[in-house]
């Protein structure tokens, strides 16, 4: 199984499913309301008034999302990194704008939360001096959502892991959303049992042998 | 002058009449006689001949002894996939074939068990009793059922089969109309799906609809009303929609906003058309009319109507059981493959279509087997052969390079 989707199946394994669909029910709104906020807001400084509260109410609606589940988490204050933890992942959230994802290495509580990600990278990027341990034992993913902030252009969000630097540009995994909920359903392989039996008591046709 | 056939079966001739397309004035001309003469036949005012009754046969492409057999009370009336206006005839065609091939499943399992039947059914009496609620509830327990979680399911026909449906897929020439299914006098399923359209997207989602009807209507016989055979299409199309793309499932991975290229990815995952995914999510309430309108024009200009990229990128799926059956018989020293055709009484390439046989199996003359012997090589042919070029020279023929070329 090649790297990615074996962090492809940790996660799956580790985080449920009902948690991705809550967080997707819960985030168009959230950014709904910033947008609302920014359009009373002098234009000079919406896009920061807009992206100010968009952390807001980000950081609330995975903050749903994680209680729905019962899912364990940090209490919500202030500028605080949200963070649910599950199994063997820890769940985070952080906004982009469209296109190259940057300025993800400046927090440095993120990069404290993404250190637990140097066993995972080593999946993707083998080292043949120092070889992955077959065995991961913590991963940090991050919930992205991607939009400019705008309504015009809507949000997806997709299910990032970067390496233990927070380097988003060269995420070690990614995925959006909508594509990595294949991962908990596999196409079902049916059982074959189209298959008939001879009836007790069916005579093989000693003619049909000598022929 | 031969005598007169007296056990001829006038209902034979009728589905046989049916299944090759012909009109009475039709035979009549191929067989040298008037119309009338067969319309006495079909009314049992009388008896073909033995030479008439051969000269039938070999025109209908039975066997005479199949035109005396006694009629064998075939299945219920089926539920055709397709407009009620498609043309009577091709109805007739369809039915007459999935009534044989209701007989020919029944004349094998004098010797075999198929597997025992497994298709649950709902208790309503009524098409109008019968809810969207409903519908969603026994696509759902039908999957339940079967052991299906939430996610694609793989093979549809291997899961009626699984179910003890008897199933044909075959090239009709009749492409307007997709399908048919229907109960058989002892209470098993049939499904016969038209093979014409080559399309696996498209077949998968025709044998759930069957499937459909087989769940949704038991207890309801086909109607002769356009009203109510459109209603009872868009439940059995509806129940196709929820088994095929469970809501739970499909509907976690369908990306907002819904663009044709998101349902191309599913596409292939979910094996249905991505057509058939906009009515699912119409059905499900997660687009609204205007989403609906401009992904079903943007779908019609990009692609027209006819087809949707992708569309060869996966086999049809094929019956196996009556097939296997054979291949049993035949291992077993019951029947052997040659006797096929004159045990069902039906031309060659009808049992092959039916049964789900490769072409040519039973209707192409069997190569003859020549027995090749090895022979010891002769050493001196080759020491003759190099001798024989020994003392030539070759000429040289130079090329010159065209000119105005580079």
């Amino acid at each position: 199984m090649e790297g990615k989707e074996k962090i492809g199946k940790i996660l799956s394994e580790s985080i449920p499913r009902e948690l991705l669909l809550s967080f997707e029910h819960f985030y168009p709104a959230a950014l709904e309301k910033a947008i609302l906020i920014g359009k009373g807001s002098d234009s000079g400084h919406r896009a920061s008034v807009v992206g100010h509260n968009r952390h807001f109410a980000l950081n609330e609606a995975l903050m749903h999302a994680l209680d729905e589940c019962g899912i364990k988490r940090n209490p919500l204050r202030g500028n605080a990194i949200l963070v649910g933890s599950v199994g063997i992942a820890s769940v985070a959230r952080v906004h982009m704008n469209h296109g190259k994802w940057d300025n993800s290495r400046r927090s440095k509580a993120k990069l404290k939360l993404c250190e637990p990600n140097r066993d995972v990278a080593a999946l993707v990027q083998l080292d043949w001096l120092d070889p992955p341990t077959s065995d991961v034992q913590a991963i940090t993913v991050f919930l992205v959502t991607e939009g400019d902030g705008t309504e015009s252009s809507p949000a997806g969000v997709y299910l990032a892991v970067p390496d233990d630097n927070m380097d988003l540009r060269n995420p070690v995994f990614v995925e959006h959303l909508s594509i990595f909920m294949a991962r908990y359903q596999q196409s079902q392989d049916v059982a074959d049992r189209a298959s008939p039996v001879l009836k007790a008591g069916v005579k093989r046709n000693e003619q049909s042998d000598q022929s | 002058m031969t005598r007169s056939i007296e056990n001829f079966e006038p209902e034979r001739l009728e589905q046989a009449l049916a299944a090759r397309g012909f009109s009475a004035v039709e035979l009549a001309a191929r067989i040298g006689t008037a119309s009338t003469t067969i319309s006495r036949w079909r009314n049992k005012a009388q008896f073909p001949s033995g030479d008439m009754l051969e000269k039938l046969a070999a025109e209908l492409r039975v066997s005479p002894e199949w035109l005396t057999r006694p009629l064998y009370q075939g299945p219920a009336r089926p539920y055709f996939r397709g407009s009620i206006a498609q043309m009577k005839a091709d109805r007739a065609l369809l039915g007459a074939r999935l009534h044989w091939l209701d007989e020919v499943a029944q004349q094998l399992e004098q010797y075999v068990d198929y597997p025992i039947v497994n298709v649950p059914s709902i208790s309503a009496s009524r098409l109008n009793e019968i809810t969207d609620a409903d519908i969603e509830q026994a696509a759902e327990a039908c999957r339940s059922l079967w052991g299906l979680k939430d996610g694609p399911v793989a093979d549809v026909l291997l899961l009626l089969e699984n179910a003890g449906v008897i199933v044909a897929r075959e090239e009709t020439g009749t492409p307007r109309i997709e399908g048919l299914s229907s109960w058989n006098r002892t209470g098993r399923p049939l499904v016969l799906l038209c093979a014409d359209k080559g399309n696996a997207y498209r077949s998968r989602f025709d044998a759930a609809h069957e499937l459909g009807h087989l769940v949704l209507h038991r207890n309801i016989e086909a109607p002769a009303d356009a009203a109510a055979h459109k209603l009872m299409e868009s439940q059995a199309h509806r129940f196709a929609g929820a088994f095929l793309l469970p809501s739970r499932g499909f509907s976690a991975e369908v990306a907002s906003p819904v663009t044709l290229q998101g349902l191309l990815f599913l596409k292939k995952r979910w094996g249905v058309s991505v057509g058939a995914m906009i009515m699912r999510l119409v059905a499900l309430g997660m687009i609204g009319d205007s989403d609906y309108l401009r992904l079903i024009k943007l779908r019609s200009a990009k692609w027209g109507n006819k087809q949707e990229p992708n569309d060869s990128d996966r086999e049809p799926e094929t019956p196996r059981l009556l097939r296997r059956t054979v291949d049993l018989l035949e291992q077993e020293g019951v029947v052997t493959a040659d006797a096929l055709s004159s045990l069902f009484g039906l031309s060659p390439r009808d049992v092959e279509s039916l049964l789900g046989l490769p072409f040519g199996f039973l209707s192409l003359p069997k190569a003859d087997v020549l027995e090749l012997v090895l022979k010891r090589r002769d050493a001196s042919l080759d020491v003759q052969a190099v001798a024989s070029l020994e003392g030539r020279t070759g000429t040289v023929l130079s090329f010159e390079k065209p000119r105005g070329r580079p």
